[in-house]
């Protein structure tokens, strides 16, 4: 009985003290030899390939995530044993963001009147200006099978169109509107405008 | 004796059945709001394309190497934000008008993955081809070095050009005659 007692607390000791040096130093290098070493992406020079002039006036920020899924079927192996390989499937996690607001570049003279110390100005229609789904934003949650560049494409274009479809339904065209509509406004009240009327054609 | 084993054994256990519990809190990612308003006006867009360069031959117990060339675009928007205009950053007298504008900072960046296309790959017989995971992993590094060196690109200087010209414009059609922008 003693002896048990000995070997179970010797077998004990032996765990714990595995665990310490493994948490310490000593073991650190071996882990670290057996570790793969992450893919080098070398410094390369940037090209500007387009320079462009906006006015946009972004109003509305929108932030989405949502999960875009495919799968296919695989064809039976033409050579023995012929059996079905797995199906292969790729869901992303894919973040984005939405800016929406008014293109002032379409702004001309005839959007504006001016009597006395009053100005009316009416303002294009509030849209979508952008939609970043950038590489940082996208989470591979599971891979099975070999996807091309061009299916990831594809699925996170599926993605970016339900992000917008979102952002409808929360009315993010309507809230653009009324925020330009308030910014305007603020604007030419401080350049000295008594009465500032700011027509949005689908608010008005 | 026998209780002295006891409580060896017993404190063994639990100091074993600790360790088992020991958790590394996840991180804490901050709650994003969903919708805001800002303000801010995009007054000019740059498109930059850049070669990736990617390889892996670096773990010496993997037999082959692996190399990758990716082309992408991204495009970069860069403006003022209007929100942070006070009144007291313009000044009216008369005919005149002088505006003092934010300092232009980067709006948006995108880089669709649409505009990602791998060109060329070579890969070791010994070794997998690259997985999604792992092209998005490169692609990510990619966009990082594209982050760092875009306010080297001079686009934060052509944002505050364009927004001077389009607040002289703007205020011009607004009925004023002298319009200072600075």
């Amino acid at each position: 009985m003693k002896r048990i007692l000995i070997n179970v607390v010797l077998l004990v000791v032996l765990v714990a003290g595995s665990w310490w040096l493994l948490q310490r130093a000593a073991i650190q290098p071996l882990r670290e030899m057996f570790r793969s070493k992450p893919i080098v992406v070398d410094e390369s020079p940037l090209l500007v390939q387009n320079i462009r002039e906006l006015a946009q006036l972004m109003t509305i920020e929108y932030y989405d995530e949502v999960v875009a899924d495919s799968s296919r079927g695989a064809a039976l192996l033409p050579f023995p044993p012929y059996i079905i390989p797995a199906r292969q499937s790729l869901v992303l996690v894919v973040k984005g963001r939405l800016l929406a607001g008014i293109d002032l570049q379409q702004l001309d003279t005839s959007h504006i009147r001016i009597y006395n110390d009053t100005i009316s100005i009416v303002l294009p229609k509030a849209e979508v200006l952008e939609v970043e789904v950038n590489p940082s934003g996208i989470e591979t949650f599971s891979e099975k099978g070999e996807w091309s560049q061009r299916a990831v494409a594809a699925l996170t274009a599926k993605a970016r169109d339900q992000m917008l479809r979102n952002a409808a339904a929360q009315g993010v065209l309507r809230r653009a509107d009324e925020k330009g509509k308030q910014l305007v406004e603020q604007l030419l009240l401080y350049a000295g405008y008594k009465n500032v009327v700011v027509i949005t054609p689908d608010l008005d | 004796m026998v209780q002295i084993s006891k409580k060896i054994y017993l404190a063994a256990t639990a100091f074993v059945l600790l360790c088992g519990c020991a958790k590394k809190e996840p991180p804490q990612t901050p709650p994003l709001l969903q919708l805001r308003q800002i303000g801010q006006l995009a007054t000019a867009e740059m498109e930059v394309s850049k070669v990736v360069r990617a390889r892996d031959e670096d773990t010496w117990y993997k037999l082959g190497e692996r190399r990758m060339l990716i082309t992408c675009r991204a495009r970069i928007k860069a403006g003022v934000n209007l929100e942070q205009l006070k009144e007291m950053d313009v000044v009216q007298q008369g005919g005149s008008i002088l505006i003092k504008l934010p300092p232009p900072q980067i709006i948006s960046f995108s880089m669709p993955p649409e505009a990602i296309r791998v060109s060329y790959t070579d890969i070791g017989h010994f070794r997998d081809p690259f997985s999604q995971t792992e092209t998005n992993a490169i692609m990510k590094q990619a966009e990082s070095q594209i982050r760092r060196h875009a306010d080297s690109l001079d686009i934060l200087a052509r944002a505050k050009a364009g927004a001077i010209t389009f607040v002289t414009r703007f205020f011009v059609q607004a009925g004023f005659e002298e319009v200072i922008v600075e």
